[in-house]
């Protein structure tokens, strides 16, 4: 009897392991090759469709290094109008369509301006505050250099970044994510150029 | 018995449950058709389909000027060079060295050993001279065909090219009779793709059904008009390719394409409609890519037949058309409207040119002193399927036609499909037409002298579909090719725009977006700016879903 009950329980067992191994396979098989795999997308333009800024542009620093001589450099081949004042004051930018920011910190450069970190900070939020009143176009420009990633320059990018009106970055730069991120968040475009080179052509669009 | 029946059906029906409730992202209907099209797929996901809005012309690139037909022979014959990075680099294919002699008229290739074409024969010198000889000699008896864009890069046949010969077995020469900057850039077009010679003699004018290379793919199969299928080179020089198989699938109608896109169908669809763009982005199984606007869509007058011989006419039409009203309305806003024949981003453009601003007024009063007070009527042609820069050419058409009437310019609108179109284009028989051009390199040199050297507008191989002569331009056209002074040639760029800006040949209308995309589990898929992407990179990951 004892036996009995026992082989019985025993089959009750083995069915019940059976029925949760198929359960586990089922599972398997309906999650593995149907469920969507999550990715963030990140949607990046090659260039503007439409022009959306005007001359004359001021183009300043955020953060003083020196990769807004690049950009310098390539707005005089696009022969855009423009003025360079990396320590550009609010004060300053009279009858300005665009403002570019190069965003990029460099301790050596706030040094040699005899600026602080704050007081970088504290311009920047000036000429941000100028742009919105003269409803300038806001650019922001990141080039990264040959710096590895830095917090203060994450800082300056998310400060310019709210007001920027277009993106212009490099891919597989350490900053791509927080590029990525800003965009999405503030439906901003955003273009991401292979290589320093190839940042005229976007920049370009954003004019003409 | 009962206790442990209930306790089994009950275990069961737990386990239906949380079967049910992990299935619940999809639809009972999504996820049958899941497993239909899963079973169908068993076994071929390795097969990548591109669905695209037209079918090619040939498959010899060398006698095409049609970007679809160089979508596919790019997969199937290389060239000795290879533009990468958005054409701002050359880089080696078929011949892993060049120089270039010190007054830039002398170039030797080394090319690579060990090379066989589809048929199994040998890549060698003497085969790169066998294709030269083809494209470059009238008088080849295997130069059968239009070979426009040989006359377009080099001014007729020779042309500059004065010689091509195999010094060794794996070592060309080619000799110019003058230097030409963008050599290297013009080499590295899919249209000089070398064939197998044995291939071209085997063929003769049937060679554009039947391309042979040395590429990742291996042409299978060409049914006109809906599909060409390609398969793996299993014995490519730089190692097999990860898909076995290449569809390329026409689909005329870009809603169409999107379905298809959608349900997972095809994997890449091409010449979307720009006003998808806001749902293909927001679609979490698809990719969205826009090219970059290099191209120019426009509006080519037929400066040899009148009354567009008379620059007033030209210039009537030029104020007639309301560009931002065309880019708004049937470009949905991607678009920018042109004022020269090359893209606002490359090197050369000239920033300064007046555009012509929309004034029926003065477009009438223009017309009013060329001797037509009361308009005229004409023809305005169109091709019948999207291009890169017209996604909507029946619409386009139709503003068009609108616009001219507005200044009593009664235009019928005529529609061809593309092959026919070309050709009659070509021949000059065009009276208005729509057409564009996209550029194959960073150089402004491959748009204006295409479009606008005398040379090009040679009837049967025309590119230049004006039919515009002017001797300043083509001075200024042959002296920017000769020189590699940049500073230089693009001042001579800037002055050209401006006499072709007065002389108002023909109406640039847009510089488009072209937009495209793909299901998340294509991978290695770039899409390049010159419109022509190899697909040798690309795979299909496995893990992701490809059905609704």
């Amino acid at each position: 009897m004892m036996e009995g009950w026992g082989t019985g329980h025993m089959k009750q067992k083995i069915v019940r392991i059976i029925l949760l191994i198929s359960l586990v396979i089922l599972l398997v098989l309906i999650n593995t090759p149907f469920a969507d795999r999550k990715e963030t997308k990140v949607f990046t333009l090659p260039g503007q469709p439409r022009p959306i800024a005007e001359m004359p542009v001021a183009i300043t620093s955020a953060g003083q290094s020196t990769d807004t001589y690049i950009i310098r450099d390539i707005t005089n081949q696009l022969m855009i109008r423009s003025y360079f004042m990396p320590q550009a004051r609010d004060s300053e930018l009279k009858d300005i369509k665009t403002m570019v920011f190069v965003v990029g910190y460099s301790s050596l450069g706030i040094k040699l301006q005899g600026l602080s970190y704050e007081e970088e900070k504290l311009r920047i939020k000036g000429l941000l505050e100028k742009a919105v009143e003269c409803d300038m176009t806001v650019l922001t420009v990141l080039i990264g250099g040959e710096q590895a990633y830095d917090n203060k320059t994450e800082e300056l990018l998310r400060l310019v970044g709210g007001h920027t009106d277009y993106f212009i970055g490099l891919k597989d730069s350490d900053y791509e994510n927080t590029l990525a991120e800003l965009a999405k968040d503030g439906d901003i475009p955003l273009t991401l150029a292979n290589e320093v080179n190839d940042i005229s052509g976007p920049f370009a669009s954003a004019f003409r | 018995m009962k206790k442990k029946n209930s306790k089994n059906i009950l275990l069961l029906l737990i386990s239906a449950i949380i079967v049910f409730m992990s299935g619940c992202t999809m639809e009972a209907n999504s996820f049958e058709r899941s497993l239909v099209n899963a079973a169908n797929t068993a076994g071929s996901v390795k097969r990548l389909v591109v669905g695209r809005a037209n079918d090619s012309v040939s498959l010899d690139p060398s006698c095409t000027t049609d970007m679809d037909s160089m979508k596919v022979t790019v997969n199937i014959l290389e060239t000795l060079v290879k533009s990468e990075n958005e054409g701002n680099e050359i880089v080696p294919c078929l011949a892993e060295s060049w120089k270039c002699s010190d007054d830039g008229m002398t170039w030797v290739f080394k090319l690579r050993q060990g090379i066989r074409f589809h048929d199994g024969t040998v890549f060698n010198a003497q085969a790169v001279v066998f294709n030269f000889n083809r494209w470059m000699d009238v008088n080849n008896e295997y130069h059968i065909g239009s070979f426009s864009y040989w006359n377009y890069i080099f001014g007729g046949f020779p042309g500059f090219v004065k010689s091509v010969t195999a010094t060794s077995d794996y070592t060309i020469e080619i000799k110019l009779s003058k230097p030409y900057a963008p050599f290297l850039n013009a080499l590295a077009m899919p249209v000089f793709g070398i064939a197998s010679p044995d291939s071209i003699a085997k063929y003769g004018r049937d060679l554009y059904e039947h391309p042979v290379g040395t590429g990742p793919f291996i042409f299978k199969s060409w049914e006109h008009g809906k599909s060409i299928v390609l398969i793996r080179n299993d014995r490519y020089w730089k190692g097999s390719v990860k898909l076995e198989e290449v569809e390329f699938k026409v689909i005329p109608s870009s809603k169409d394409r999107l379905e298809e896109l959608r349900q997972g169908y095809v994997h890449i669809a091409d010449h979307l409609s720009p006003e998808d763009v806001a749902d293909i982005k927001y679609d979490p199984n698809l990719y969205l890519y826009l090219r970059p606007s290099f191209n120019v869509g426009y509006l080519a007058m037929n400066n040899e037949k009148a009354p567009f011989n008379t620059r007033e006419v030209r210039l009537a039409i030029n104020h007639a058309i309301d560009k931002e009203k065309l880019i708004n309305d049937v470009f949905d806003n991607l678009a920018k409207p042109a004022n020269t024949y090359i893209p606002p981003f490359l090197w050369g453009y000239n920033e300064n040119l007046e555009p012509y601003e929309y004034s029926p007024d003065k477009a009438r009063q223009l017309l009013a002193e060329a001797g037509f007070p009361n308009g005229f009527k004409t023809t305005l042609w169109v091709m019948d399927a999207a291009r890169d820069y017209f996604p909507k050419p029946w619409e386009t058409a139709e503003f068009i036609r609108e616009n001219l009437k507005k200044v009593n310019i009664d235009a019928e609108i005529k529609v061809f499909n593309m092959n026919e179109y070309l050709t009659r284009l070509h021949n000059g028989e065009h009276e208005l037409a729509l057409i564009g051009w996209t550029g194959d390199y960073t150089d402004p040199d491959n748009f204006l002298y295409t479009l606008l050297a005398s040379e090009n507008a040679k009837l049967g191989l025309a590119g230049n579909y004006s039919f515009y002569r002017s001797k300043e331009v083509d001075q200024l056209l042959a002296q920017a090719r000769q020189t590699t002074n940049m500073v230089f040639r693009r001042s001579l760029y800037r002055s050209l725009q401006e006499i072709v800006n007065y002389d108002a040949p023909s109406v640039p209308l847009v510089h488009t977006m072209p937009v495209l995309a793909s299901r998340l589990s294509v991978k290695g898929y770039t899409p390049q700016m010159a419109g022509v992407e190899s697909l040798e990179n690309v795979y299909i990951d496995n893990s992701y879903v490809d059905i609704e």
